[in-house]
């Protein structure tokens, strides 16, 4: 309708996912795409039209967009358009954080909407002349309060969360604040963003954990494994990364996780992953985790896209690692050394 | 339209000087206004397609290819049809750029910065009349600039209106003008850093402007606390430009040099690799411009918002008939958003890679910064609680503005929880928020304050009716294109994506990335209805005389539209502009001694 075109690649795409014993949905955003833009703009102009005679049909207008946005949300939350399936306890715990403010929000918004919305309604003053007050100390000292009280606690009920997700504990750090080098890791590994893909080399599982991993990261050792765009681990594991980047910014983005972090160029910036899920079913099959790109970093940033594998157990994760350390092999070394000039990216320098 | 120097016998300064090259604060605010909705047509038309680009990513732009000129040189042979994704990057950041540097600030501190202040506090002019000049005319390389970017070699820039280092600032190879990180951060950013010198010189020439008038000419009993809101609220704004342009526009100085003379500002020690290419060793830091960046952008965020702020509170209160509700806990909270703002710029770096601990210092001041704007909301709705509301395209659009700004704050503590925006941060949620406070408050305002004004300005009233229309329109249409923004931010899907069908856990987003699609289109058409209201009541609109809606402040004082020198003898002020309601001879007594 809007745009001339052959490609279909789009079309047939899955629709919102249902989950099991959820009601049924009022419409379905797949269908209604197209037609309920129009429908919403046709009652807009119908209220306008009510408006020029009645003039409460305002408080209609915004009752209705309001109560619009309450319904997407309910309803998306109830389709499985909303977080992620979590993959990690502290994933959780973020997710239990959302909902609070949600539901800390979703009070203001109702009750200043309501207001606003009463306000459309409200019967004119008598004598058709509203009381010319000016404020009223003991209100203002209400709403001062309240709202400071409520934002207090959801600043301090965040702090352990936060500290959790980026490995702070008083003592020796690392690298400025972030995981303390003490911190025991199952894995070791290096994710080192470019233009466009992620690089993965592996700390072999069964040299002992290296003292220092700011040192080895920086020091690429014949013995490493590498892959490109996957991240595999096992349940259970706490993983190590050290993210760097060798050319701009990147973000490494595990949605799964609820885990975002930076690349910045000059830096190696360490961060752990507690894996306490697989994303391997009992049959084998793998439910796709992706892994994506959150901090624009050229025209392909939206191609910077990887897997994640979290195996049952370590026997699991021992296989993956070892056959592919047994291509690696196979290969030149010199082929899998970083960093590897990429020509077709650059034609149109 | 009548003549603006009508009343002024024995001066007339020639069509030049009147209209062109003026010195007069009202022309200069309407060559704002009028140069804004120019703006707003073409960053319209960007977000268009980059609309377009991400409901249709795999479509062909067929039509309009040949519809606008110099599109076709962006759709390579080898995207069928489609534009490039360099194309795509180089959409938005021009977008925000001209939306923000070219019509938001300039309408609200530049056309109603400059109109407004001095007929409010009843003073002649500014205090500095040919640095106003100058500051308007400052906006138009900035455009020129901007625009021609699309055009030079690589095409504008593509590193989004943040402009982080080392994609937007590597150094461009000796003898040739290609970035080696970027095809589309080459000349292009070039002309973007000094198209944003340009604008922010003529925003820091307005703001000492204002800050010396409001300061030194304001009419005899106009105290600083009878001040209304919007001067208080331009006041704050202009103090908040004056205080962090400079690090702007040093940053931007030293991205330029970077990236033109080889400097290393921005540039790690070790270096940075592009595929086959080094640039050799570096000694700066890429965070750096980011800290500067944002004790910049945040602090210009409420430069966005609080002269609208500060407008709605203007608008409420006339239309409601009744006061407006804590005069003074309405300016000090505008006081201590500004003072604020200045700390929390870390809240757009929690991911960053700055130390987390420097995290919790940021969130602390970004919650903190939530209170103030929580007790504007619950004043504003109390001044319509209780009132006898007049239901003008103004008092809608200020209306519109109350209940959408409440969006905008309370998802702003979604993302002021350090550990939620982790998962939300560079989503589709920071686009929801933003367009919340930004189009649908402060645009929101910016339209019920050129209604409400628009008869001081041209002696004409706009028409009610159809403005009226509008705002159903626009309320309902913008609430469908940016309100399932957030649920995709929540559900993960990045900002600025090409093609988001490329990820199997952004697929069933699609359908809604379409729905938002075709609302923003019926949007844009929507707005049409704005400006044809604005041209056409030039020159049709019923006349108006000095005060249509029975308002209290200065302005209205003066005749519509007013004379050269604003107001035959100096207003005397005796009382605070929101006398409304009550049980007096007259339901308003203006803010002088004689009407
Ligand atoms: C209650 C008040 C507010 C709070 C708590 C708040 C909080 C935040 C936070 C934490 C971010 C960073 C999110 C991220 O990138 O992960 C953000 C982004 C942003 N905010 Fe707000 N905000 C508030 C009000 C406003 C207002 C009034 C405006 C403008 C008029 C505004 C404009 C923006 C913009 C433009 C960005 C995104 C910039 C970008 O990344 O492109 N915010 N806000
Ligand atoms: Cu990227
Ligand atoms: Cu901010």
């Amino acid at each position: 309708m809007i745009t001339e075109g052959t490609s279909t690649k789009v079309s047939g795409l899955p629709g919102t996912v249902e989950i099991a014993g959820a009601p049924p949905y009022l419409f379905e955003w797949s269908e209604s795409a197209h037609w309920l833009p129009l429908a919403i703009t046709g009652l807009a102009l119908i209220a306008w039209i009510v408006s020029l005679r009645f003039k409460r049909a305002w408080a209609a207008l915004f009752g209705f967009t309001l109560a619009l946005m309450a319904l997407w949300t309910l309803q998306s939350a109830r389709s499985g358009l909303w977080l992620p399936e979590s993959a990690s306890l502290i994933a959780d715990e973020v997710d239990g954080l959302f909902h609070l403010v949600m539901a800390l929000t979703s009070i203001f918004y109702l009750l200043t909407q309501g207001v606003l919305i009463w306000t459309l309604l409200q019967p004119a003053p008598p004598g058709g002349r509203a009381a010319r007050v000016h404020g009223n100390h003991l209100l203002e000292l209400v709403w001062f309060t309240v709202p400071t009280g409520l934002l207090v606690y959801i600043a301090l009920v965040q702090l352990p969360t936060w500290a959790k997700m980026k490995g702070q504990v008083p003592g020796a750090y690392l690298a400025a604040g972030y995981q303390p080098a003490s911190d025991p890791a199952d894995l070791l590994l290096t994710v080192t963003g470019r233009q466009w893909e992620w690089r993965m080399r592996y700390h072999s599982p069964d040299q002992p954990m290296p003292v220092n991993p700011l040192f080895w990261a920086a020091t690429p050792a014949a013995e490493d494994i590498h892959a490109v765009n996957e991240l595999h681990a096992w349940q259970g594991a706490k993983v190590r990364m050290m993210l760097r980047t060798t050319d701009v910014i990147h973000s490494f983005f595990l949605p799964q996780f609820r885990f975002k972090q930076d690349m910045l160029p000059g830096k190696t910036i360490p961060a752990l992953l507690h894996t306490d899920r697989s994303n391997i079913e009992a049959d084998g099959t793998e439910r796709v985790w992706e892994i994506a790109c959150a901090e624009l970093c050229g025209g392909n940033h939206y191609r910077m896209r990887g897997k994640v594998v979290i195996h049952r157990d370590k026997k699991e994760f021992m296989d993956w690692l070892n056959r592919q350390k047994a291509s690696q092999s196979e290969r030149k070394e010199s082929a899998a050394a970083l960093p590897t000039p990429k020509p077709e990216a650059r034609e149109n320098q | 339209m009548s003549h603006p120097n009508a009343l002024h016998a024995g001066h007339h300064p020639g069509f030049v000087r009147t209209y062109i090259f003026s010195t007069d604060h009202k022309m200069i605010g309407l060559q704002y206004l009028f140069s804004s909705l120019f703006f707003l047509l073409v960053g319209g038309g960007l977000a268009l397609l980059v609309r377009l680009q991400v409901g249709y990513p795999n479509e062909s732009l067929g039509l309009l290819t040949r519809l606008i000129p110099g599109l076709a040189r962006h759709i390579p042979e080898s995207w069928g049809g489609r534009m490039s994704p360099e194309f795509y990057t180089m959409l938005f950041t021009m977008h925000a750029s001209v939306m923000i540097f070219l019509v938001i600030i300039p309408w609200l501190t530049g056309a109603f910065g400059n109109f407004l202040i001095p007929l409010m506090i009843g003073a002649r002019d500014m205090a500095f009349p040919v640095l106003n000049m100058l500051s308007y005319w400052f906006m138009w390389p900035a455009f020129g600039l901007l625009m021609a970017s699309f055009f030079v070699d690589g095409g504008a820039s593509g590193v989004g209106w943040t402009a982080y280092p080392t994609l937007s600032s590597a150094a461009l190879p000796d003898g040739t003008l290609a970035s080696p990180a970027a095809r589309h951060a080459g000349l292009g950013q070039t002309f973007w850093l000094c198209a944003l010198l340009f604008a922010g010189s003529s925003s820091l020439m307005g703001s000492i402007n204002y800050i010396t008038t409001v300061l030194h000419l304001r009419a005899p009993g106009m105290s600083l606390l009878r001040m209304p809101l919007t001067v208080w609220s331009l006041f704050i704004t202009a103090i908040l430009q004056a205080v962090a342009l400079p690090p702007l526009t040093v940053a931007l100085i030293m991205q330029l040099s970077d990236k033109v003379f080889g400097t290393v500002f921005f540039l790690p020690p070790g270096g940075a690799q592009f595929g086959a290419w080094s640039t050799g060793a570096g000694g700066g830091q890429p965070l750096l411009w980011q800290h500067l960046f944002w004790f910049y952008s945040h602090p210009a965020v409420y430069i966005m918002i609080l002269p609208a702020m500060g407008m709605v509170s203007d608008i409420l209160p006339v239309f409601a008939r009744k006061p407006l509700f804590g005069y003074r806990p309405m300016v000090y909270s505008m006081a201590s958003i500004a003072g604020l703002g200045f700390i929390v710029w870390g809240h757009h770096m929690f991911q960053s890679g700055m130390d987390p601990r420097l995290g919790t210092g940021f969130m602390l001041a970004t919650i903190l910064i939530a209170v103030p704007s929580a007790v504007k909301t619950f004043n504003w709705l109390a001044t319509l609680w209780g009132s006898d509301i007049r239901f003008s395209a103004a008092m809608l659009n200020a209306m519109g503005f109350v209940s959408m700004f409440v969006i905008g704050g309370l998802s702003g503590i979604f993302m002021a929880v350090t550990p939620v925006d982790v998962h939300i941060h560079d989503t589709y949620f920071i686009v929801g928020h933003i367009h919340y406070v930004l189009f649908l408050s402060s645009l929101f305002a910016l339209y019920g304050a050129t209604h409400f004004w628009y008869p001081k300005m041209f002696g004409r009233m706009m028409s009610e009716n159809v403005g009226r229309l509008h705002f159903a329109l626009t309320f309902v249409l913008a609430n469908c294109t940016f309100y399932p923004m957030h649920i995709l931010g929540i559900g993960g899907h990045p900002r600025r994506y090409y093609d988001p069908t490329l990820y199997e856990f952004l697929q069933p987003m699609q359908s809604l990335n379409r729905f938002m699609t075709i609302s923003a289109i019926l949007l844009g058409f929507a707005q049409l209805l704005f400006l044809a209201n604005f041209f056409l009541s030039l020159f049709l609109g019923k006349r108006a005389d000095a005060n249509p809606w029975g308002a209290n402040t200065l302005e209205w004082q003066a005749p519509s539209p007013p004379p050269h020198g604003n107001f035959a003898l100096p207003p005397v002020v005796v009382r605070g502009p929101y006398e409304y309601g009550g049980d007096g001879p007259q339901d308003h007594q203006p803010q002088t001694a004689s009407a």
